[in-house]
C-alpha cells in the first residue's frame, strides 16, 4: 500500500479542502444566526455577505445578478429545474416538437432526475442525444419553440471534459424561445476564465467543493429579475429565495476559495493542463491499446477519460487507491452496483468499454514526482489487469 | 510473502501478499476479517453484488443477501478493524454461473446446489482473478472448514463446529487453490466466534443468519417460477402408472422428498423417487422403492492429496472406502468408491443405503470424516 498523503487524481469529484480555507473557516465555526439581530447575528452577516462578494468577484458579476447559497449544486439544480414549472399546470400539446423543457442526455444525475420528475408531473420534455460528448447546436435548433419553458445544459461534462459550446447554443436557443436557461456550471469553477453571464442565461449552478470549499454548500446564481417560486419556504434568507439558517461556515468556506481561485487563476488553468497533458503522453506512450474519450484541446483544462479495453474500471480503481491513486470510473453507484456511464455510453460507447473507463482530474498543484508516481502506477495496474 | 501464523498452522507455507476477505455482512465473514487483519496480513474486504435485490423480490427482511444493509455492516466492520473495503460487481458471472443452473436444474428434474457453484466459479475462482489486479494472492471466507498443509499438499477439513461445518460446499475447490485459501475461523464453534466480534466491537455480533439460499426470498418454488421459463403442471404417478393426483409443477419436487407432495389417503408415507422433466410426470412409491446400491459422480473433484497422487500415477489405486456425504446436514454412509477409466466415480453403498438425488452434491470424506477426499454431482441414474 502506498506510502505518504494519497494522491487526489479525482479532483472533479472533490478538490480538496484548501489550507487557506481550513485557517479562514476557525472563525465562522462559532458563529451566530446571521438573521438575529444582535452583535452575533451580525458578525455571521458580515462573513456571509463577505463570501457572497467574494464569489461575485470570481464570477465576474456585476449588480443584475444574485447569489442564493444551497446545500450543494444538486440543490441549485433542483431549484432551477422544477420552480419554474412549480405552481403551473401541465398543458397537453399537440404535435410531437412540442416540449416544455429540453436539456441534454449527457447531463449530470442532479440535472436529469428533476427532469424526469418533471415527466412524471405531465410536462413533456426530452434530453437530446450528445454523441459528441457534447451537446450540439443543430440537436436543439429543432427542438427548442415557444413552448419550451426550460432549457438546461452544462457548462462541460464532468466525466469527459467535453466544454459545451455555449455561445452559439444560447444564441440558438434564444432565437426560437423566450424559455429560462440554466446553466449546471458545476466544473466551470476555476477552470474557465469565461464570464457565464456575459451569456443571456437565466441561472447557474456552482458547488464549493470543487475549488477546495467544504462539502455540502453551494450556489444558485440567478439573473436578478428572474423571479421564481423557492423551494425551500418558511424563512426571509436569501432576500426570500432559500429558507433556513445559512450554513456560516461552508458559505464562508466557499468564499475563501473562490478568492483564492480568483487570485490565480490564469497559472492554475495552465499547470492544471500541463500536468493532464503529462499524464496523458505518458499513458499513450506506455500503454498500448488504450482511447482517450476527451477532447484533445478545448475541454477542461484538468480531465482526462481514458478506456483500457480488456480491464475492468472498478478493479483498477480498487488497485490504485490500494496504492495512493484516487481516480474514479465514472460510474454511479446505486446499491453498490456500479452502472455503465450514460455518458460514455451515450457517445457511443460500449457497456464493455464504458466499464472499462476511468476518469483522471488532476490538481493544479501536482508536483514532478506525484505525476511521475501516479502515472507510474496507472501503467502498472493497467499491465496487471491485462496480464490475468 | 508472508506466513500465516494462527489458522496455518504448518509452518513454510506461504501466502503472497494481500488477502482479499469476502465479506457478506454476516458475523462469520466479519470475524474472519478481523482474524487476518490480526495475524498481520495486508488485507481488503470485498462484498460481491451478485444479485440486484431490488429487481427480485426485494424486502426489507435479512433473507436475502445483496441488501444495502449488508453492504453498509459489511462497510462498517470493515472500518472497525482498519481495511479498505469495497464493493465489486459479479452480477453476470453470478447470473450464469450460479442462477441460469440453479433454474436449469430444476426443469430437469434435478435439485441444484447453488452454493456449491458459486463457490466454486464466483468466490473461489473469479474473485481471486479479480483481486490480482491489485496485486492479492489468498482469498479468505468466513467458511466453517479448516485448511491444513502439510509436505503432501493442502488438506480440506471439516470445521471444528459440527452443527455449522460448511466443508461440504467446498469440495470443488482445486488444490492450487486451496493452497492459497483461509478459512479463519473454522477452528472456532460458532459462540465463539459471535464472542470475538462482541469482544471486538463489530456491528454484525448478534446478526442473525439467514438459512435460506442467498438470492431468494421466499421459497425456491417460487423463485423458479418466477425466473423460469414457465411453469407447467403434470401428474403424480405411482411405480405401476396408476394416477394419483395433479401437481403444479416438477420444480417444486425433489428424488427422496416426503412432505409437500399432495397426495393422501395411503397407507404408507409416499416419497418422489424420480421426475421425468418431459412428460412432467412425478413417479411416487414407498421409501424401499428409493433403495438403490451405487451411486455415479461424473466429473468428481478430488481435492485430498493423497487421492490426487493416486490419480497423477497410472499405477496408481482407484479403488478406496469413503464416508459420503449426500446432503447438507448428513451424516454421511460408508461407501466403497471406484475411479472408473473415464474418470467417473462409482460409489456402492458398503452398509446402509440413504435416497440418493440426482443433481445433489457427494462429498467423500476420509474414514475419520475429517477430510475432504473429493466431491461432484450426483448423476442421474
Amino acid at each position: 500500500m502506498g506510502t505518504g498523503a494519497a494522491i487526489n487524481l479525482d479532483t472533479n469529484a472533490s478538490y480538496g479542502v484548501l489550507p487557506e480555507v481550513i485557517e479562514g473557516v476557525r472563525e465562522a465555526l462559532g458563529t451566530l444566526n446571521p438573521s438575529s439581530i444582535h452583535g452575533g447575528g451580525q458578525r455571521a452577516r458580515a462573513m456571509v455577505e463577505l463570501a457572497r462578494d467574494r464569489l461575485a468577484a470570481l464570477l465576474g458579476l456585476t449588480k443584475s445578478e444574485r447569489i442564493i447559497f444551497t446545500s450543494g449544486a444538486t440543490e441549485a439544480n433542483s431549484t432551477a429545474i422544477l420552480a419554474p414549472f412549480l405552481g403551473t399546470r401541465s398543458q397537453p400539446t399537440e404535435g410531437s416538437a412540442q416540449w416544455q423543457w429540453v436539456t441534454s442526455a449527457v447531463e449530470h444525475h442532479s440535472v436529469l432526475e428533476p427532469c424526469l420528475r418533471l415527466g412524471r408531473c405531465g410536462f413533456r420534455g426530452m434530453a437530446a442525444p450528445a454523441r459528441a460528448g457534447y451537446l450540439r447546436t443543430e440537436e436543439v435548433a429543432n427542438v427548442v419553440t415557444q413552448t419550451t419553458q426550460l432549457f438546461t445544459v452544462m457548462y462541460a461534462n464532468n466525466e469527459t471534459g467535453h466544454v459545451t459550446p455555449l455561445r452559439e447554443i444560447v444564441a440558438t436557443v434564444r432565437a426560437r424561445s423566450g424559455c429560462r436557461i440554466h446553466i449546471d456550471a458545476v466544473q466551470h469553477l476555476g477552470k474557465s476564465t469565461e464570464r457565464l453571464f456575459d451569456l443571456t442565461i437565466d441561472s447557474a449552478s456552482f458547488s464549493a467543493h470543487k475549488i477546495g470549499g467544504l462539502t455540502g454548500v453551494g450556489a444558485l446564481v440567478v439573473r436578478s429579475e428572474s423571479s421564481f417560486e423557492p423551494m425551500l419556504v418558511g424563512g426571509a434568507q436569501e432576500l426570500r429565495h432559500r429558507a433556513g439558517t445559512e450554513n456560516v461556515p461552508g458559505i464562508v468556506s466557499f468564499g475563501i476559495a473562490a478568492d483564492v481561485v480568483r487570485k490565480d487563476l490564469g497559472r492554475r488553468i495552465e499547470r492544471m493542463g500541463s500536468a493532464r497533458r503529462f499524464i496523458e503522453d505518458s499513458i499513450h506512450r506506455d500503454v498500448p491499446n488504450c482511447r482517450f474519450n476527451s477532447p484533445a484541446e478545448g475541454g477542461l483544462p484538468n480531465t482526462l477519460s481514458v478506456t483500457f479495453p480488456g480491464v475492468r474500471a472498478d478493479d483498477l480503481v480498487v488497485a490504485l487507491d490500494l496504492n495512493g491513486v484516487y481516480v474514479s470510473s465514472g460510474a454511479a453507484c446505486a446499491s453498490g452496483k456500479p452502472e455503465p456511464s450514460h455518458v460514455l455510453t451515450g457517445m457511443g460507447l460500449s457497456d464493455d468499454d464504458a466499464r472499462a473507463t476511468i476518469r483522471i482530474s488532476v490538481r493544479s498543484d501536482h508536483t514532478a514526482h506525484e505525476l511521475e508516481h501516479a502515472t507510474q502506477t496507472i501503467v502498472r495496474a493497467v499491465h496487471a489487469g491485462r496480464s490475468r | 510473502m508472508t506466513v500465516c501464523p494462527r489458522f496455518d498452522t504448518t509452518p513454510g507455507i506461504q501466502t503472497a501478499g494481500t488477502v482479499v476477505v469476502a465479506m457478506s455482512g454476516g458475523v462469520d465473514s466479519s470475524v474472519a476479517a478481523l482474524l487476518v487483519r490480526q495475524a498481520g496480513h495486508p488485507a481488503v474486504g470485498v462484498s460481491m453484488q451478485v444479485w440486484d435485490y431490488r429487481n427480485h423480490g426485494g424486502s426489507s427482511s435479512r433473507a436475502t443477501c445483496c441488501a444495502p444493509d449488508d453492504f453498509t455492516d459489511a462497510r462498517k466492520v470493515a472500518s472497525t478493524i482498519g481495511i479498505p473495503y469495497y464493493v465489486f460487481d459479479f452480477e453476470s458471472t453470478f447470473r450464469r454461473e450460479v442462477i441460469d443452473k440453479f433454474v436449469a436444474a430444476y426443469e430437469r428434474g434435478e435439485t441444484p446446489n447453488p452454493c456449491v457453484d458459486c463457490n466454486n466459479k464466483v468466490k473461489f475462482r473469479e474473485l481471486r482473478e479479480r483481486a490480482r489486479t491489485f496485486g492479492a494472492g489468498a482469498v479468505a471466507t468466513g467458511h466453517y472448514a479448516r485448511v491444513l498443509h502439510d509436505e503432501s499438499g493442502s488438506h480440506l477439513l471439516r470445521g471444528v463446529d459440527s452443527a455449522k461445518d460448511q466443508s461440504y460446499f467446498l469440495y470443488g475447490l482445486r488444490p492450487e487453490e486451496l493452497k492459497e485459501t483461509l478459512f479463519p475461523v473454522g477452528h472456532m464453534t460458532k459462540p465463539e466466534v459471535r464472542e470475538l466480534a462482541r469482544e471486538a466491537g463489530l456491528v454484525t455480533a448478534e446478526k442473525s443468519e439467514s438459512q435460506d439460499i442467498c438470492f431468494v426470498s421466499g421459497s425456491a418454488k417460487d423463485f423458479v417460477q418466477r425466473i423460469g421459463r414457465g411453469v407447467k403442471g403434470g401428474a403424480i404417478l405411482s411405480r405401476t402408472g396408476e394416477k394419483l393426483g395433479e401437481h403444479d409443477g416438477i420444480h417444486g419436487f425433489t428424488v427422496g422428498q416426503r412432505r409437500g407432495i399432495g397426495v393422501g389417503g395411503t397407507a404408507e408415507p409416499l416419497y418422489v423417487l424420480s421426475i421425468d422433466p418431459e412428460s412432467r410426470e412425478v413417479i411416487v412409491g414407498a421409501k424401499s422403492d428409493l433403495e438403490v446400491g451405487e451411486f455415479f459422480v461424473q466429473t468428481p473433484n478430488w481435492v485430498a492429496p493423497s487421492v490426487v497422487q493416486h490419480l497423477a500415477s497410472p499405477d496408481g489405486a482407484r479403488e478406496f472406502k469413503a464416508l459420503a456425504q449426500l446432503r447438507h446436514r448428513h451424516p454421511g454412509v460408508a461407501v466403497d468408491v471406484s475411479i472408473l477409466p473415464d474418470g467417473t466415480a462409482r460409489a456402492r453403498f458398503a452398509g446402509g443405503w440413504t435416497p440418493v438425488s440426482p443433481g445433489q452434491a457427494a462429498v467423500f470424506y476420509d474414514l475419520s470424516n475429517t477430510e475432504v477426499l473429493g466431491g461432484g454431482t450426483i448423476a442421474r441414474r
